[in-house]
């Protein structure tokens, strides 16, 4: 675990290097015009060992391969996010430092269930808070809309810190796989600080780990790179 | 000081010839028969009381069978191969093939069937971004009647009904509420309620929760009058809601009270198993040893007629890699501590491999177990004390009358069954010396257990406490 660390800690500055202006003027990489998203990537192995019935085993499972993890540094601080708020959680969303969208009972009603108008809703932001009183109202207001986008609101109660709950929708990632035996999932962005790089990353593959059956074994190798730049390899 | 949970070994195990894994138990509607579903397109018949496999049912679906449920004679089981096969029970042939098919074919990924309404249902996976919950008139099953497709964005994973709404819920004042539910969950995060004989999605959907993490599974269970959700997440997290009525004046039904238990309860994490003394119970005289500390990795399922705690949490099993499983009960505020130890890994008969399923037979006061190695186990609750549920009430033995056995605190069975049952527990042992019925001895088979199991009662009954 320690020479992984030692391993993930040189890949991160190599990353954050060929990102970086510095980077590109020793002709390393290449500084882009947008801010990189920095991505892990898993390959999951099915064969432990060398045998045939491994595989079969791993695709017999059906057990499905899925998990969402809070990390420590937000990866996607661009991540729009809504509330549909009563009166006092308008309140408590326009004195946050950070603006956060809100819509009230009566700007959902103005939707009257239009399902064109509530799909645009769900497109307009990433994710949506609901305060608690007002969730179980949302069918009868929206219709199944949101449910279909796969943006039903996460409920919101007074007593929870709104800031602290909008961070942790921000900072909360998803692994899944699916079909095939290979994932990717966006743990930061190369404007992050490398110590905040190396507690996402780390935090990452443990949770990774956690979730499959034979843990390290059942890892075939682990990448990180930017959007643009080369993969380097961890595992 | 409590005493230490009890450890049991399997009253019966039984390998299958083939070896495959067990992922679903489910007794059958008529007959004393489980059906054994698999990762493969065909399911076992299996007697409840030898474990040993009886028939087949196979040749029909293709692809893995995903859900199966036995209905007033019925074997109904969803495929991947997006179709739904309705077997006979008595004959065991296949009667009836529905297909999942809108534009394209859908994998059918959970099964609910309504004898009462005429209604099989199906949820689907996700396909061309849209994943369906299709309803076809069993009368009628060429075409679905109508679909849901905005209730879920991704995977439909459990499709189950609720009991009428009257039973547990009288309607709010000026609000009627419909008086079937059908509870869904999906990978999606969502768990939703929505009217089951509703034909027009956009005002099915009643109410939903996003807990944010793929759910794995999900039910319902009344305790104590009130009804309640549970789901479990791909990350072996568990989530409980109360479902009821809102008392603002818009009187919506909903649901409240979430609480969460984190995997950390159920996964890598050392349990001590007891060596010695009263709470090892060893019905059939393995002296095999096992090991001194599980340390338990994955939630098998969650039980809720095992007992439910004072929290409102039902219990649960938990798992090893090796086979051995934990019966756990709430023990408040999102923790969960063993009930029982059931051993059945290396040294022990039974399971040696990831256990997959359980079902709980609570009249044959029966637990069965299956697991990827394809072993069937059956677990007698009725020699073991009583299991610790996680309530005072229960578990201090609340006055029910049953003079057991060598704890105060810590044996107790399954709660509203049991206190049903606690009149007739003392005499139980006379019934049974008359009663040579299948309800004796569900996995036992036969006088040899059953003797036993009168033993260690009496024994129970004298030992001081």
């Amino acid at each position: 675990m320690s020479k992984l660390a030692g391993n993930v800690r040189a890949s991160i500055k190599t990353l954050l290097h060929e990102s970086s202006l510095e980077g590109q003027k020793a002709g390393e990489g290449k500084k882009r015009n947008f801010v990189e998203t920095v991505e892990l990537q898993a390959r999951i192995s099915v064969v432990v060992g060398d045998s045939e019935l491994e595989r079969e085993d791993f695709s017999q499972r059906d057990k499905r391969f899925s998990g969402t993890v809070k990390l420590p540094h937000v990866p996607r601080p661009r991540m729009q996010l809504c509330i549909l708020a009563d009166a006092m959680d308008v309140d408590r969303a326009k004195q946050l430092d950070e603006e956060l969208a809100f819509m009230t009972v009566e700007d959902l009603k103005k939707l009257n269930k239009n399902k064109k108008l509530v799909k645009k809703l769900a497109a307009k932001y990433d994710a949506f808070l609901a305060s608690e009183a007002l969730i179980k109202q949302i069918p009868r207001l929206l219709g199944p809309g949101l449910s279909k986008a796969g943006k039903f609101p996460s409920p919101v109660s007074h007593s929870e810190d709104l800031a602290r709950k909008v961070n942790e929708v921000r900072s909360t990632i998803k692994f899944q796989l699916k079909k095939v035996l290979c994932l990717g999932v966006a743990i930061g962005h190369v404007d992050m600080e490398e110590d905040q790089i190396m507690q996402n990353t780390m935090l990452s593959i443990n949770f990774l780990i956690s979730l499959l059956k034979k843990q390290w074994q059942n890892v075939g190798s682990l990448h990180i790179k930017t959007t643009m730049g080369k993969p380097q390899r961890l595992f | 000081m409590p005493a230490a949970p009890p450890l049991a070994f399997a009253t019966l195990a039984e390998p299958l010839p083939s070896k495959p894994y067990i992922v679903g138990i489910t007794p059958t509607s008529l007959s004393n028969h489980l059906v054994l579903q698999h990762a493969a397109p065909e399911l076992t018949l299996a007697d409840n009381q030898t474990l040993k496999a009886v028939d087949q049912l196979k040749g029909v679906h293709t692809q893995p069978i995903t859900g199966v449920v036995c209905e007033a004679g019925s074997i109904w089981s969803s495929s991947k191969d997006a179709t739904i096969v309705r077997w006979d029970e008595r004959s065991r042939r296949p009667a009836t093939t529905v297909k999942a098919f809108v534009r394209k074919a859908l994998p059918v990924t959970a099964l609910a069937v309504s004898d009462s309404d005429h209604l099989v249902i199906g949820g689907t996976e996700l396909v061309s971004s849209e994943a369906h919950i299709l309803f076809w008139d069993t009368r009628n099953p060429n075409q679905p009647a109508y679909k849901h497709a905005s209730t879920h964005a991704d995977d439909i994973t459990h499709l189950s009904l609720l009991p009428p709404t009257q039973s547990w819920q009288a309607s709010a004042p000026g609000h009627k509420l419909p008086s079937r539910l059908l509870l869904s969950a999906s990978t999606d995060g969502c768990v939703a309620l929505s009217d089951l004989r509703e034909t027009d999605e956009d005002e099915a959907l009643q109410c939903a929760e996003n807990w944010n993490q793929s759910v794995a599974a999900a039910g319902a269970y009344e305790h104590k009058g009130r009804m309640g959700i549970w789901a479990r997440s791909d990350m072996d997290n568990m989530a409980m809601w109360g479902v009821g009525i809102s008392d603002d004046s818009e009187g919506e039904l909903e649901f409240n009270n979430l609480q969460e238990v984190q995997s950390a309860q159920f996964k890598f994490k050392d349990f001590n198993t007891p060596q010695e003394g009263p709470s090892v119970v060893n019905p059939v005289g393995t002296e095999k040893p096992y090991p001194a500390q599980l340390k338990t990795e994955y939630l098998i399922d969650v039980c809720p007629s095992l007992g439910v705690g004072k929290s409102f949490a039902p219990m649960v099993g938990v798992g090893t890699n090796d086979g051995n499983i934990v019966l756990q009960h709430s023990a408040g505020a999102g923790e969960y501590a063993p009930s029982a130890f059931f051993v059945s890994g290396p040294g022990a008969r039974g399971h040696k491999d990831v256990v997959r399923c359980m079902y709980h037979a609570q009249r044959d006061e029966a637990l069965y177990t299956g697991s990827e190695d394809g072993v069937l186990a059956g677990w007698s609750l009725s020699s073991l004390p009583r299991l610790v549920v996680g309530d005072p009430a229960i578990d201090d033995d609340g006055g029910d009358g049953r003079e057991d056995i060598d704890s105060d605190n810590s044996d107790d069975e399954e709660s509203e069954i049991e206190t049903e049952e606690s009149d007739r527990s003392d005499n139980d042992e006379d019934d049974m010396d008359v009663d040579e019925g299948p309800r004796s001895g569900p996995v036992l088979g036969g006088g040899r257990a059953k003797e036993e199991r009168k033993d260690k009662r009496k024994g129970k009954r004298h030992a001081p406490y």
